[in-house]
């Protein structure tokens, strides 16, 4: 019987959905993929009602594979792909150096997710309560450009990201932890933190239309997505 | 011929002077809440001045209020975003400037400047609890402890960074005297802010002793630190300072006598180093313990532990402070302070009640 996958956030969706078109059908002849994707200032107006996922019709970018409404029940791993992932921390300018043991509880118990977008966070957050173990996290993907001075010593640097990646990969199978699916290391640049500029080439979003801002940074193309959605299944498979 | 519009001569040297000079006036019919001419600052705080805090348990108030009522309060180590208010002081966030934990005696603040400075690089800082790590200068901040000796000494390297970045910076350091009882390495004088076997270590007494400083010593301590942060600093600008004592008294005394005795002595010795300190033009001296422990209010000022300080009582010091130094937001400060202020200070020194025979 296929597993059933089911994609939900904003405009992030755009590269995933693409990958999805063009990764080998191969690959997923075990799996049955479904999409709903909003902008970002639209997607707290999504509701979870009971158990059922409502999504505001008029507000969605894109669906694929799914009725008004969806059981989140019915599917056997719903993915967000939207807001921050812990990894993406590290680009706040406050961001100190933190130990392992404080990076476990910090990741664990989700405080990362928190943003000011409270609403969404918030939806997020209820789903996650609602499903569990079912529940992945993927978020929007890392930029591609620094912004602004970070640290000025890369071991510190290299070390948290060391740990975020150890204890993410730990939590993924384990039966009561988070489940979180950082970007694999070769679609970063050698800081480990920035995506490779070359995914920002033709980036898409929730719509599929090409995103044309011209100072996006973290908008990724089909490529991206597929490697995305590659790692998820082997995620999945092991 | 007597001179015109002369003032006669004063019979006593007491005669005309103001009313809080004399106890009646200035303790007994004055009000506690508002004690006139009890702080006169020395200087001035403005928008732009980078103030530090740092000291015992006490401390941890100051540095909330000042924040709260917009000073420019540095803060050289934050709790990653997202992180919840309530759990930030149990990781040793939100305290102070840098994320030292309490630093209750001079010795302390010293022998961390001495460490900043490449003067000293200490041996015996890492204990553990079961199969946990700790800095042993600050046990505190980690309540889950490291996973090694080596991310202990990474973690202590970081810190130090911030610390050197936080003298650098800072044009006041507020500083809350503690306490003169120090848990002391006997090899190497090293001291820490809690006795081995508290929180973390083992009490070995052929390790550790306890040190009651005093007054000559802790007066050139004080001293010895101002030299290390001005050769470390490159600015120009002198560090000014801010002095005051914490009018917490002692949990426990490990010095055989009533923990009464040790209290008054402890607080006793830093108030005269404090007040000799103060005579130098850079160091101002604030009357925190003076304010709490004022006869009038009759002991109102602790809970019902007469430990804790109330904190209405926090608020009464605090108002005494932007009295002279003005609160930088438009708003009051009352409205701030009617806020829902969670303020738990972290206290090594009160965990020594649970010790405690019944």
């Amino acid at each position: 019987m296929k597993k059933k996958l089911l994609f939900i956030g904003n405009s992030h969706i755009g590269s995933i959905r693409a990958g999805f078109e063009i990764v080998n059908k191969n690959v997923l002849t075990n799996y049955q993929f479904s999409f709903c994707a909003a902008s970002r200032n639209n997607f707290y107006k999504h509701r979870l009602v009971g158990d059922r996922f409502e999504f505001d019709k008029s507000v969605i970018n894109f669906n694929y594979n799914l009725e008004s409404h969806i059981d989140l029940h019915q599917y056997d791993y719903c993915i967000c792909v939207f807001n921050v992932s812990p990894l993406a921390r590290l680009k706040h300018k406050d961001y100190s150096f933190y130990s392992k043991a404080l990076l476990k509880n910090y990741i664990e118990k989700l405080y990362w997710l928190k943003t000011q977008e409270q609403d969404c966070c918030d939806l997020v957050l209820s789903i996650y309560k609602l499903i569990n173990q079912k529940f992945i996290f993927v978020g929007a993907p890392l930029t591609s450009q620094f912004n602004h001075e970070l640290w000025h010593d890369n071991s510190y640097y290299t070390d948290q990201i060391t740990n975020i990646r150890e204890i993410c990969d730990s939590y993924f199978d384990a039966p009561d932890k988070p489940k979180i699916l950082l970007p694999p290391e070769y679609l970063l640049n050698n800081s480990g933190f920035y995506t490779i500029e070359k995914y920002l080439k033709g980036a898409l979003n929730a719509d599929g239309q090409m995103n044309m801002n011209p100072k996006n940074k973290n908008h990724m193309n089909a490529e991206y997505g597929k490697i995305i959605i590659l790692e998820l299944l082997r995620k999945l498979q092991q | 011929m007597p001179i015109k519009n002369k003032q006669p001569d004063p019979l006593n040297p007491y005669e005309n002077l103001p009313s809080e000079r004399f106890w009646k006036s200035g303790v007994v019919d004055e009000d506690p809440f508002t004690v006139k001419s009890i702080y006169t600052k020395k200087f001035n705080i403005d928008k732009g001045t980078c103030v530090a805090s740092a000291g015992s348990c006490f401390a941890q108030h100051i540095s909330k209020y000042l924040l709260l009522n917009g000073f420019n309060v540095i803060d050289k180590e934050k709790a990653p975003q997202g992180f919840p208010e309530s759990l930030k002081s149990s990781y040793g966030y939100n305290m102070f400037s840098a994320r030292f934990g309490n630093i209750y005696s001079v010795k302390q603040l010293l022998q961390l400047a001495r460490e900043v400075a490449g003067l000293l690089a200490p041996k015996d800082f890492i204990w553990m609890k079961g199969n946990k790590f700790y800095d042993a200068f600050r046990p505190s901040i980690e309540p889950d402890g490291f996973t090694s000796e080596s991310e202990v000494i990474k973690h202590r390297k970081f810190h130090l960074s911030k610390v050197r970045a936080m003298f650098e910076e800072m044009d006041i350091l507020i500083f809350t005297m503690g306490l003169t009882q120090t848990w002391t390495n006997k090899h190497n004088q090293l001291v820490y802010p809690s006795a081995p076997g508290t929180i973390a270590g083992e009490f070995d007494p052929l390790e550790y002793e306890l040190v009651n400083a005093e007054y000559n010593e802790i007066l050139a301590d004080f001293n010895e630190f101002i030299q290390i942060l001005s050769e470390l600093r490159t600015r120009s600008e002198k560090c000014k300072f801010i002095l005051t004592i914490s009018p917490v008294p002692l949990t426990a005394t490990g010095i055989n006598e009533h923990v009464l005795l040790s209290s008054i002595y402890s607080k006793s010795v830093l108030r005269a180093v404090a007040g000799k300190l103060s005579q130098s033009h850079n160091i101002d001296y604030f009357p925190s313990y003076e304010i709490v422990n004022n006869p009038k209010l009759k002991s109102s000022a602790f809970e019902e532990n007469l430990r804790t300080v109330k904190k209405s009582t926090v608020n009464n010091v605090m108002k005494h402070f932007f009295a002279e130094h003005k609160p930088m937001h438009v708003d009051t400060y009352n409205d701030r302070l009617k806020k829902n202020i969670e303020i738990d200070a972290q206290c090594e020194d009160a965990l020594l009640e649970s010790f405690k025979n019944n």
